[in-house]
């Protein structure tokens, strides 16, 4: 047996012959004895190995990693979740504030603000029927509210109302 | 993804266990490996090359690990383990064949270790062992081949002298 019979068988082994090498190791193996006697030994070194392998198996341990890492996947997401909902309810109302102050032009916050004097509490209560609208309803497509501006005749102050959207369109409808 | 780290959990930790013949070292790198596996899941695209893809973080990992231990090669861990017959670990024998196979196939180079276990006992193919641990097909093929004649001249040694031995008692 020659090198390159020992190459070629090695090839045949391995599933990796091409289609004439294994045809041609095929007739060759029927007139070596040991030659076949080579490739069964191999084929049998292999079985015993693969027998050999599954009786190695991994301490009982091994899987907790994976369940630690899903399970603090699974704990960040949540967290994620609350934080979202925390920061939402903290920004909205700001995000609100900062609108209707743009919305009438004054800065947000006035630093030449001086305290009057209180006025004596006005006996009549503001007559809602006589709200004007000034402008508009702008329907807000970010945060789905709509702004109304209504101004008061007697008193000349502009209101803004902030409602949310499906309101409106209930009222529409 | 879970499922697919948790089916290649027993391949690499036989993976490891031929390369470093250590049952600890073994399952700490099997375990590092499936968290970088979990970790970099993005990067596979195509789930089926999933095991070729994590044997190719395992093998990175196993060289990572030889060069912090400042090892030259990779072979000395695996010779700083006691033998198989010293080991407890290695109490559970399949057969007297198996044995001797899986200690011949110890005493070779390490890269033709880690062809002939991926090609033998996970019968990958030339091409996905290439992948995994970066040669060429043709590098893996001519490997594969030294390992064989390196494994049939071991084995024939041992057999050759066990032999007698056995029937003498």
């Amino acid at each position: 047996m020659t090198d390159s019979h020992c190459t070629r068988i090695d090839s045949y082994i391995d599933g990796f012959a091409t289609e004439q090498q294994r045809i041609e190791v095929e007739r060759h193996l029927k007139r070596c004895d040991a030659c076949r006697a080579i490739v069964e030994q191999h084929r049998e070194y292999d079985r015993a190995l693969r027998r050999h392998a599954a009786t190695i198996n991994p301490p009982k341990h091994l899987a907790e990693p994976m369940a630690l890492a899903h399970s603090g996947r699974q704990k960040v997401r949540r967290l994620f979740v609350v934080v979202a909902a925390v920061a939402a309810s903290l920004i909205l109302p700001v995000v609100i504030h900062f609108r209707r102050d743009q919305g009438s032009g004054r800065p947000l916050v006035d630093r030449t603000f001086q305290p009057t004097p209180k006025a004596p509490p006005s006996e009549a209560p503001i007559d809602r029927t006589k709200l004007a609208i000034a402008s508009s309803p702008q329907i807000n497509a970010v945060d789905s509210s709509t702004h109304v501006v209504v101004i008061d005749p007697e008193s000349e102050d502009d209101i803004t109302f902030v409602m949310l959207y499906p309101i409106i369109q209930s009222n529409r409808e | 993804m879970e499922q697919i780290l948790a089916d290649l959990q027993l391949p690499l930790y036989r993976y490891f266990v031929r390369l470093s013949n250590d049952p600890d070292l073994s399952a700490d790198l099997t375990q590092e490996t499936l968290l970088r596996a979990w970790a970099r899941q993005k990067q596979l695209r195509v789930p089926g090359a999933a095991r070729v893809w994590a044997f190719g973080i395992a093998t990175n990992l196993w060289r990572d690990r030889c060069r912090s231990l400042a090892k030259t090669r990779c072979d000395e861990i695996a010779d700083d383990q006691p033998s198989r017959e010293d080991n407890p670990f290695h109490a559970a024998v399949a057969t007297e064949l198996g044995d001797a196979v899986w200690n011949a196939i110890g005493t070779l180079p390490e890269r033709q270790r880690q062809i002939l276990h991926l090609r033998v006992v996970e019968q990958m193919e030339p091409k996905q062992i290439a992948e995994s641990l970066e040669l060429t097909p043709k590098l893996v093929r001519s490997n594969l081949s030294a390992a064989r004649k390196n494994l049939r001249a071991r084995l024939t040694e041992h057999l050759c002298q066990s032999g007698p031995e056995e029937k003498s008692s």
